[in-house]
């Protein structure tokens, strides 16, 4: 079975964030989560980044303030996370 | 009108077709609107503006609006927030004379606002796209805590690039190899650069071999002019020695505080340093404190829509500088040239941070 594209954007944050299970990822919000600061928002991006081989624009970096809106970001570069 | 719809307002509409007329009022409107907010919400705040027997109904102009000396920020940690939880970081201030360093509170939403005027200034010159981007500094300047604001300045610059590579170790050496790497992947294509005026000058300039060809580089730079003029170099001399050494010949110097992180004042092809469409400035005779007309020099009073988290939104500055009319940018029709720090102020700015090269061998 292949992984879904939520999967992998699930173990993005996981990973990146240091969080344990994928459980709390929709109630994370930047700026409000310890590992999720300024520099924690840089490494999660270039990480979405090279997982989906795609280049955000500066409003996408600065929307992304929680797991729904990085979905909906994939959205726009044509990748649907809701499957 | 609210102060978020002011801002707002002015993030959105397109700076070509903003009219003096309309900018002053909308400044105007929020800044009162901000006074009100911090009035509300910051003790000190409040006793100051009782000091000052502040009315609303008396502020016709934006000149009228009260302003906060810059170093009462270095005195008091003033914030604007009910609970001081909000408080998502604190930025100090560089201050390398032994004097105390401002602390600027910052919660989610002014460094959400910071971030969005940031983005709206640079456009003009980097459009929506991200570009590959060699910091001009090393990495362990954006994990200090709290954050100093030259980590601050180079981690809100990191949004603007990708593939970001630090150009010094922790040392200060030039990573050759690094940039080499970096050079020979995105030299073909614009790419940008970002770093402190006397770093990039003395760090990475003096470092740099002539072999290399930065002829796509866009450079971003900022942090005050004191060591440059200390060697005698202008920002004419500056620019042509980078374009002569290595080629690079986009180069944008800008003007900001700490306590108006966010608030740019971005150089345009005249030189001079244009407000941004959020912001305004107003220069002040330094005994009378009254507004000068364009022409004179006295001391920089900034005006800025982004500041929430703290009493940030009139600062009279220590630097001095002058008014020039220009064509109208940002909805401005004048720009600013900063001249100097006003006598008795303490040396401060990003660049003069860091130690000369001489000054640094000699700690080693």
């Amino acid at each position: 079975m292949t992984i879904t594209t939520l999967e992998r954007l699930k173990q993005v944050f996981t990973k990146t964030l240091e969080i344990s299970g994928s459980n709390t990822l929709h109630i994370l919000e930047y700026n409000k989560t310890p590992k999720w600061d300024s520099i924690g928002h840089m490494q999660l991006v270039a990480a979405i980044e090279t997982e989906f081989d795609i280049l955000m624009e500066t409003e996408q970096i600065i929307d992304m303030s929680c797991f729904e809106k990085a979905c909906l970001i994939l959205g726009e570069h044509g990748i649907d996370c809701t499957s | 009108m609210t102060t978020d719809m002011t801002f707002e307002h002015l993030l959105v509409k397109s700076a070509e077709s903003l009219t003096p007329q309309h900018k002053t009022y909308m400044m105007l409107a929020g800044l009162l609107e901000l006074t009100s907010h911090h009035q509300r919400k910051c003790p000190h705040y409040t006793k100051i503006l009782q000091g000052l027997e502040f009315s609303s109904k008396n502020c016709i102009s934006i000149e009228d609006v009260p302003f906060l000396p810059v170093n009462l920020f270095k005195k008091f940690q003033l914030h604007s927030l009910s609970y001081p939880d909000q408080i998502i970081k604190t930025l100090v201030s560089s201050s390398t004379s032994g004097n105390a360093p401002s602390m600027i509170s910052i919660d989610h939403e002014t460094g959400t606002r910071q971030v969005r005027a940031l983005n709206k200034t640079l456009q003009r010159i980097l459009g929506n796209r991200r570009l590959p981007m060699l910091i001009l500094d090393m990495s362990s300047v954006i994990r200090s805590v709290p954050l100093t604001a030259r980590g601050a300045g180079v981690l809100g610059m990191m949004r603007f690039g990708h593939a970001h590579c630090f150009a010094f170790d922790e040392r200060m050496q030039l990573q050759e190899k690094e940039i080499e790497s970096f050079l020979t992947k995105n030299s073909n294509n614009p790419f940008l650069l970002f770093g402190f005026t006397f770093i990039a000058w003395e760090y990475f300039l003096q470092q740099c071999p002539t072999s290399w060809d930065l002829g796509q580089g866009v450079l971003i730079h900022s942090g005050g002019w004191k060591k440059m003029q200390s060697q005698a170099v202008s920002p004419d001399t500056f620019k042509k020695t980078f374009q002569q050494k290595i080629g690079l010949k986009k180069i944008y110097n800008f003007y900001g505080l700490v306590e108006q992180i966010g608030s740019i004042f971005l150089e345009q092809e005249n030189g001079l340093l244009a407000p941004p469409p959020f912001s305004d400035v107003i220069i002040r005779d330094p005994f009378t404190l009254a507004p000068l007309p364009y022409g004179k020099e006295g001391l920089i009073q900034l005006l800025s829509l982004v500041p929430k988290s703290y009493p940030g939104h009139s600062i009279l500055t220590s630097d001095m500088g002058v008014l020039h009319p220009s064509e109208i940018i940002n909805g401005s029709p004048h720009c600013l040239e900063v001249t100097r720090r006003a006598p008795m102020a303490e040396i401060r700015g990003c660049s003069d941070t860091a130690p000369n090269r001489s000054e640094l061998a000699n700690e080693s």
